[in-house]
């Protein structure tokens, strides 16, 4: 076990001051490692420390809830329309008949996303991808998309680059269990998952900012940007430590690799 | 004094005050309400940068789960329930603010005059504050949760509604992140 693979398992642990015997035994000859996993101990204790004002109307509002009326009263409660309600997870009757009206929705977010795929303003500027995108890689795109409830909820492109993102690193993420579970022969079509998401998803969206003012739309640009930037560095780096995986691993950085690189030139031209 | 969920096990406690809560007790709400108000208000502080923001999610977000009380299953974790509504309501401010970048925090003071050692000390926890405040909002929510509420990567996934394996990634990335930017300023000074 080398230094950089230890600090990748510490990392990951639910509790770094439970170590396994294989990094324990690694830090008692690895004085370097032990005094990295001293600061990551540090630092966990530390945070909780940050300071923070303490509220201020906490009795105020027992005070609220206490009164005959209903609080709700007080003022409307906004919750999304027509999106699963998933901050209040209920009994298993009622959760069955939402997964029947999210059925339901989901049909007709089907047939609307299929009309709107195909309104997509899908070449925008000299700089998107001349290329026209394979039917696989749409396809591909698609089966990822159809069933993700952030996706339907989404209404503007700065809301869909925000989710595409968060898709990409959750492929990317699958990609490192799937070499931990030895899935390596799934590992291309992750791979090629990733490159879809960024060709057909990530850079259509940055291109149809337009009506972001300049500044808010560098920043944004410039965060998706410095995000794919660092899933390249990761993949190349576990391309170094796991050989078998390196080709689809090196795929996956050279699709953020092109991402981070459009997506600053698109920052730099607004 | 009831104790509330701190880990794992939600107590007995607050088992009932949260089924006496359905029933319509707002005494028992309002007891819930005591015990995970300063935290969420902190959790949500660390996401907004503003204390005023933090303060209105706070509040919305209890009554959220007032309203939505008959929808929770007994038995099930209520803190994990009660931070994802918070989560959700923190996500649709957002969305509606249109606002990408999260402030800076304005709150934390800079270090004052007094003995060296705690100017060190509270220049050391500004520092600490700076970094974590950097994070991308996604990290920083879920360190947070790892870090201060000590949930499972499990719980972190439900509060957040993402997978397990995204919220040890956020996780893996925060620290990395934070060891990155602090070095050496974590090293234990020598006596």
């Amino acid at each position: 076990m080398n230094c950089e693979t230890v600090h990748q398992r510490v990392l990951g642990l639910e509790r770094p001051d439970r170590l396994p015997a294989e990094v324990s035994a690694h830090l008692a000859r690895c004085s370097a490692c032990t005094a990295w996993h001293r600061r990551l101990l540090r630092l966990e204790r530390e945070i909780p420390t940050i300071p923070a004002p303490a509220p201020l109307h906490l009795q105020d509002f027992l005070a609220r809830l206490q009164e005959q009326s209903s609080p709700v009263e007080a003022g409307p409660i906004v919750l999304p329309v027509a999106v699963p309600d998933r901050s209040a997870p209920g009994p298993r009757k009622e959760r069955g008949l939402q997964k029947l009206a999210l059925a339901i929705a989901l049909a007709a977010s089907l047939l609307f996303f299929a009309v709107a795929w195909w309104a997509w303003p899908r070449r925008l500027g000299t700089n998107h991808n001349p290329t026209a995108p394979t039917e696989q890689q749409v396809s591909l795109l698609e089966a990822r998309l159809k069933d993700d409830a952030r996706w339907k909820a989404a209404r503007t492109p700065q809301e869909r680059l925000e989710v595409l993102t968060h898709v990409a690193d959750e492929v990317h993420v699958q990609a490192h269990s799937l070499i931990r579970a030895g899935k390596l022969e799934q590992l291309k079509g992750q791979a090629r998952l990733y490159r879809a998401i960024i060709e057909d998803g990530i850079l259509p969206q940055a291109d149809a900012l337009k009506d972001l003012a300049s500044s808010e739309r560098t920043i944004l640009l410039q965060q998706v940007a410095r995000h794919l930037a660092e899933t390249e560095s990761a993949a190349e780096r576990l391309a170094l430590e796991v050989p078998s995986a390196a080709g689809p691993l090196r795929e996956i950085a050279s699709a953020a690799r092109d991402g981070d690189r459009r997506l600053r030139h698109l920052a730099a031209r607004s | 004094m009831v104790t509330l969920d701190t880990g794992e096990r939600a107590t007995a406690d607050e088992s009932t005050l949260v089924r006496q809560a359905q029933r319509g007790d707002r005494t028992a709400f309002a007891t819930l309400v005591e015990g995970y108000y300063e935290r969420l208000h902190r959790w949500l502080y660390q996401l907004t940068h503003d204390r005023h923001s933090a303060e209105d999610l706070t509040q919305e977000s209890f009554l959220k789960a007032f309203a939505n009380l008959h929808r929770f299953q007994a038995g099930s974790n209520f803190r994990a329930w009660l931070f994802r509504i918070a989560h959700n309501t923190f996500l649709n401010q957002r969305r509606a603010a249109s606002r990408q970048t999260d402030p800076l925090p304005t709150d934390v003071k800079g270090a004052e005059e007094g003995p060296v050692e705690l100017l060190l000390q509270k220049e050391a926890i500004a520092h600490l504050t700076r970094a974590v405040g950097r994070l991308p909002a996604d990290f920083r929510a879920a360190l947070l949760l790892r870090v201060e509420e000590e949930m499972s990567f499990r719980q972190i996934a439900d509060v957040l509604n993402i997978t397990e394996e995204t919220a040890r990634w956020r996780v893996f990335k925060a620290r990395q992140k934070l060891l990155r930017v602090l070095g050496d300023s974590l090293d234990e000074e020598k006596p």
